[in-house]
């Protein structure tokens, strides 16, 4: 019963926040069929926190971009207000697994310890009371908002963690004892002395209730806690900062951002779970105590690496690697945060994005109120000191990055619901080899020489794992928001410019901060051709076995670097690199006292345009940058119109953020906290309203679960319907709901479209004792990552009266050995699962001794009489 | 001979206020661990969310250990943690002692300069049109006020001013600063919720300068409502203590007017204190008022000190110190002198 609970409250959860949303999809009508956004002007302006709901009723603003409060969401809902969510951060209880020293003990050293944790979350209490159910509760590093909550959804369902100290009390008082503790008095002591545990628990948010829940219940168990209340600075410098084997803390109260939806998960895991990364305590700073898993390391970087041949391997590595991490519980997971975004119910076209909720580039492109032509967005703020549009080092913050990414078109973008990569402006063809072969390069393609700042051949023999080839022609048949032509030129020089930085040692050394962080990623990077205005091929040491994934990594300039016209990016270079006057990154402002340069910001851009006007007079064209064997991609009379345009620009509107996408910037304002965005309706735009809206995520539901009373050793078939977008496909499990005992788990099969099936074979029926069980499914679409579940009991039939049943019983015992290293000790988990299968016989009972004898009495009258005759 | 002595001593006093100032602000950041605590717990913070960024896009497990390596080096040299604390703040101190107030790590001015002093010199106008001229207008009225209760004790008027002397000092600032804003902002419409400007923010310079004010006058009564109370209620007992003194009695018992013995007997007397109030209220408000400037979204002092402390910035959280130091020593001061200017008894 309690594994279910766990099981279904997640998913639940999930199926009520999206059952409660009306679907909208089919309603929304384009205001126009004009090239750009909806609307022709969008205000974005600042809104504190306290007054924004406020102002929202009071019709001052139309959507928010900030995560108001739980308490004025569910006002604001009750008013008739749209209230869109996103999961927005995860909370987890870390422990601390170092060995104490001689003589003392360190429970959280003992695995199974650590596993008892998991029980004593009451993730009800945490969802319900603390966070007033604007959070789901978790129990791994992944909640029913990712979608690779399907692929462990039955390891989930094999544990037990909800909320039962006892249970937990006795896990603890049987590892506790082996180690050599004593309970005393109800605590636990080692050598006499009482142990006692440091507890840093965070002050400025709920995990303050969290840890203290937490803690109340590790007393239950026996532990003296010491409970350290801390905020921010204090805390990350004694849990990240000390040596674990110091032992400054036991537990804290963890908390991390969550990062976009992600179908097919390689660092999540890793990052929780794998050592390796440096995420685990220790974190791999040099001269502390590691915590070490030498298999989940590999495991990690098997999946990490794509070291893996298909879908169906990479699932399996990832659930074995999932199955470990659960064992090691070195974080207790407790809940997913849900940020709740208000919007006025005027508003049409908004996209609830499971990844950034109202954030997502989609909203500002499709948003409009019917029979107004402007919106006024709200955010916390506008312009803070780390708002800096760069496109090289900046866009760090999400005020800047908010307003960005209305203002460009990304080529390759992330399904709102999925997380998968998806054509945005680019579309693409990829050819691989991978994950173990090499495919040639022709020898006509090139890369960036730094030194020489030149295009060069990457000469005969070369190889790479994947090739992509792009369709740019909806950037190069388009303008750039002064009116100049796109140009295959723009692409040109972008990635040169990359190359530029990481591979040129003054530059690299200028910009430190950048070319460490890029260099990685430009090493796998073996070619380019350059194959016509709209054709670029890009051959990359890079597998996966989604083929979008192969193409999102190789389209260099995808996110927010890029997109900016190339004589920008060249300006800029001067700036930074030749004047020396400002930084592309904040930490190399910060060394040479430079600004870190913002095109939004007066001066700075001021600087940028100076160069642009240098250029101008002096007619400067780096020709070299564009010679691509014997072709030079643009002309000194196209770079000279191009200086004057954005001098122009810049003259006109003091800011000199142009770019490709269905805004431009036209006026910003960092003291007044008021950016303008104003619609770009040039008709080489490709994009019109209605292209990109997605509305809310459609549930994926089951509707119906019919189940039938079975009989032992017959074949029982339970059906249901699902209804959702796209492909589905659903899993199953049966329980035994009264010792948690887990029977079966597969996949459903599907006999019609959304209508379900599970066949329990004879053999699995024959194992059932009569009385009720649990059967749980769940449902799944290749369109959404939200899953839908339903459950129902059935009963176990007793044969017929009079049929009593001998029972013979096997027991089949499947163990799994799991090997852990903790510091020098290794602890070696077995993983017991043990079937009983049940094989009845009939006996004779009473009624048979009674035919029997009737027969032999009926043959022995007919004898007798016979006899007689 | 002996005056000038006096104020050269006070003079004296007063440096040695400022060295003391900061000197404990070196012992606090510096000595006890503090800063360098604060700015590796920011450091480390930043870097965890650069190490998971890198983990999406760099696919080498070693490339990815070096790059994070790399990050570490610059972020700790970025902040200053590649010096030990000794060889960093007393040589900020130093240096801000000789009015060269350094840059910022983060910290910026709207027009994107890091330098402290620009900093300083772009808040400073918006704290002064708020907080000073709050605690002026504020100062005023409880002189006016005051005097006229405190000449008029158990009167209507005196029971009606301490009634709304004690709602005034008992009202939190950020709370009435909220309810201003449900009222006049969203209720009546009659003035922006927040914000120095209107947005978009007018071009002309006089216009701008009017949308100011217009965005000035919510959170300006927000604090004046505040503050006023205290003042009325401080004027009037220090008046109405000067008023039953003897020789106000002696003034009254000769026969002269009441102005005058208002005047000459009691206010003139009563002045210093008063005085002192004042002088150090206004000095102190360039200190800013963090929670008005936050409710209001006001960029002023107080909320970049809030920044600094925050953000740990420790040039800046230096700078600002000597300078509200340095400010507050000047009033002193001026105090100093004023008091030996009104009283002549005055010498020490």
């Amino acid at each position: 019963m309690r594994k279910i609970i766990w099981v279904l409250l997640p998913v639940l959860f999930a199926a009520l926040l999206m059952a409660s949303t009306p679907m909208v999809a089919a309603q929304y009508q384009p205001p126009h069929t004009n090239p750009g956004p909806a609307v022709d002007r969008i205000i974005v302006r600042s809104f504190d926190l306290d007054i924004a709901p406020a102002a929202l009723e009071a019709g001052d603003m139309d959507y928010y971009l900030f995560a108001i409060r739980a308490e004025a969401a569910a006002e604001l809902r009750d008013k008739g207000f749209e209230i869109y969510s996103a999961p927005a951060g995860l909370v987890d209880i870390i422990v601390n697994p170092a060995p104490a020293p001689e003589g003392e003990l360190n429970p959280f050293s003992i695995p199974e310890v650590r596993f008892a944790l998991n029980y004593i979350v009451d993730r009800d209490f945490v969802v319900n009371e603390i966070y007033k159910g604007a959070a789901a509760p978790m129990i791994t590093f992944l909640s029913s908002f990712d979608y690779d909550y399907v692929t462990i959804f039955d390891i989930i369902a094999r544990y037990e963690f909800t909320y039962d100290i006892d249970y937990a009390k006795s896990l603890v008082e049987e590892a506790m004892k082996e180690a050599g503790a004593e309970l005393v008095d109800g605590i636990w002591h080692y050598n006499g002395k009482p142990i006692v545990l440091k507890f840093i628990i965070r002050t400025e948010d709920e995990r303050r209730e969290i840890g203290d829940a937490f803690a109340s219940a590790l007393e239950q168990l026996g532990f003296q806690v010491e409970r350290l209340y801390m905020e921010f600075g204090q805390a990350i410098d004694t849990v990240y900062g000390t040596d674990p084997a110091e032992f400054q803390w036991h537990l804290y109260t963890e908390g991390w951002g969550k990062g976009a939806p992600e179908k097919y998960d390689s660092v999540t895991i890793n990052q929780f779970c794998a050592p390796w990364v440096g995420f685990m305590p220790g974190w791999a700073t040099e001269g502390f105590w590691q915590y070490e898993n030498p298999e989940l390391d590999e495991l990690g970087l098997r999946i990490y690496r794509g070291e893996y041949t298909d879908l169906e391997q990479r699932n399996q590595l990832y659930r074995k690697a999932t199955e470990i991490c659960i064992l090691e519980s070195i974080r207790i997971w407790v809940a997913t945060r849900l940020d709740p975004f208000p919007a006025s119910p005027d508003v049409q076209g908004l996209t609830e994005d499971t990844g950034a909720g109202l954030r997502a580039p989609w909203n500002m492109r499709e948003a409009y109120v019917p029979g107004e032509n402007e919106l006024t967005v709200g955010h916390l703020w506008v312009w803070t000191e780390t708002t800096v549009y760069n496109p090289v080092g900046g866009f760090e913050d999400v005020y800047s990055v908010d307003v960005w990414r209305n203002l460009y078109d990304i080529a390759i973008a992330r399904h709102p619901f999925t997380g998968a990569p998806m054509p945005f402006r680019a579309t693409y063809k990829v050819e691989t080899a991978g994950p173990f072969g090499k495919l040639p390069i022709p020898e006509d393609a090139v890369i960036w020489d730094a030194e020489n700042d030149r295009w060069v051949p990457v000469g005969a023999g070369a190889q790479a794992t994947s090739k992509i080839t792009y369709d740019l022609s909806k950037y190069t048949q388009a303008n750039w928001h002064h009116g100049q032509k796109i140009s295959m030129a723009d692409f040109i020089y972008g990635i040169a410019q990359l190359f530029d930085i990481v591979y040129d040692p003054e530059k690299a050394e200028y910009e430190s901060p950048i070319a460490a962080t890029v260099k990685p990623t430009l090493d796998t990077f073996k070619g380019f051709r350059f194959v016509d205005e709209n054709t670029l091929e890009v051959y990359v040491d890079y597998w996966h076995f989604d083929e979008n994934y192969i193409a999102e990594y190789g389209f260099l300039r995808n996110a927010d670097s890029g997109h900016m016209p190339w004589e920008i990016l060249a300006a800029m270079d001067k700036v930074v690199f030749e004047d020396r006057a400002a930084a592309y990154s904040q930490e190399t402002s910060t060394k040479n006292q430079v600004p870190w340069l913002s095109l939004v910001i007066e001066d700075d851009a001021r600087m940028v345009r100076d160069a642009l006007q240098e250029f101008l007079d002096t007619e400067f064209f780096p020709e070299s940058w564009f010679r691509v064997g014997d072709k030079v991609w643009f002309t000194k009379e196209e770079a000279l119109q191009r200086y004057q345009a954005a001098i122009n620009w810049f003259d006109e509107k003091g800011i000199l953020v142009i770019s490709d996408g269905p805004f431009y910037l036209n006026d910003f304002d960092p003291a007044a906290q008021f950016a303008e965005l104003v619609a770009f309706r040039d008709p080489s735009y490709p994009f019109k309203p209605g292209d990109w809206y997605f509305g809310r995520p459609q549930p994926v539901e089951v509707l119906t679960l019919d189940v039938e009373d079975v009989e032992p050793g017959a074949e029982a078939t339970f059906t249901f319907t699902v209804s959702g977008p796209g492909t589905l496909a659903a899993k199953y499990l049966v329980i035994d709901p009264a010792t948690g005992e887990l029977y079966d788990v597969g996949d459903a099969v599907e006999v019609a479209p959304g209508e379900f099936e599970i066949k329990l074979s004879p053999r699995l029926t024959r194992s059932f004792l009569p009385g009720e069980y649990k059967v749980v499914v769940a449902a799944f679409s290749d369109q959404v990552s939200l899953v839908g579940s339903r459950s129902e009991f059935f009963e176990v039939l007793e044969l017929p009266m009079g049929v009593q049943t001998v029972t013979v019983t096997t027991t089949a015992v499947e163990t799994q050995v799991v090997t852990t290293t903790v510091g020098a000790q290794t602890v070696t988990t077995t993983v017991t699962t043990t079937r009983t299968e049940t094989v009845e016989t009939v006996p004779p009972t009473i009624w048979a001794i009674f035919a029997i004898v009737l027969i032999i009495a009926v043959a022995a009258t007919a004898f007798v009489v016979r006899r007689r005759s | 001979m002996g005056v000038l002595r006096t104020i050269g001593i006070r003079a004296l006093t007063l440096i040695g206020v400022v060295i003391a100032v900061l000197l404990m602000l070196v012992i606090v950041l510096g000595v006890t661990g503090l800063s360098d605590k604060m700015l590796k717990a920011i450091a480390d913070q930043i870097l965890m969310e650069i190490r998971q960024g890198l983990a999406r896009e760099i696919k080498d497990p070693e490339a990815l250990k070096a790059a994070i390596e790399q990050q570490r080096m610059e972020i700790y040299a970025a902040f200053g943690l590649d010096k030990p604390w000794y060889a960093r703040i007393p040589d900020m101190v130093v240096r801000v002692m000789t009015f060269d107030l350094g840059y910022t790590r983060t910290i910026k001015s709207f027009t994107g300069s890091q330098r402290v002093a620009d900093i300083i010199w772009e808040r400073l106008p918006n704290t002064i049109l708020l907080v000073t001229t709050a605690i002026a207008i504020s100062a005023v009225l409880g002189l006016i006020i005051g005097v006229k209760v405190a000449t008029r004790p158990g009167s209507r008027l005196d029971r009606v001013a301490s009634y709304f002397s004690a709602i005034s000092f008992a009202l939190p600032t950020w709370w009435t600063g909220i309810i201003f804003i449900f009222v006049f902002a969203f209720y009546f419409r009659l003035f922006p919720f927040g914000g120095m400007y209107s947005a978009p923010p007018p071009e002309e310079p006089l216009a701008r300068f009017l949308d100011l004010l217009w965005h000035a006058a919510l959170p300006v009564t927000t604090l004046v409502v505040a503050l006023v109370g205290s003042w009325i209620y401080v004027t009037r007992t220090i008046v109405l203590n000067t008023a039953q003194e003897d020789f106000v009695a002696a003034a009254r018992a000769k026969g002269l007017p009441e102005s005058v013995v208002r005047r000459r007997y009691i206010i003139r007397v009563a002045a210093p204190p008063i005085l002192t109030n004042i002088v150090l209220g206004l000095a102190g408000s360039i200190g800013g008022a963090i929670i008005t400037e936050t409710v209001f979204q006001w960029p002023g002092m107080g909320s970049l000190y809030y920044q600094a402390i925050f953000s740990l910035e420790e040039n800046l959280i230096i700078a600002l110190t000597f300078i509200f130091t340095v400010v507050y020593v000047a009033a002193r001061f001026i105090l100093e002198i004023l008091y030996i200017v009104l009283d002549p008894r005055v010498r020490y």
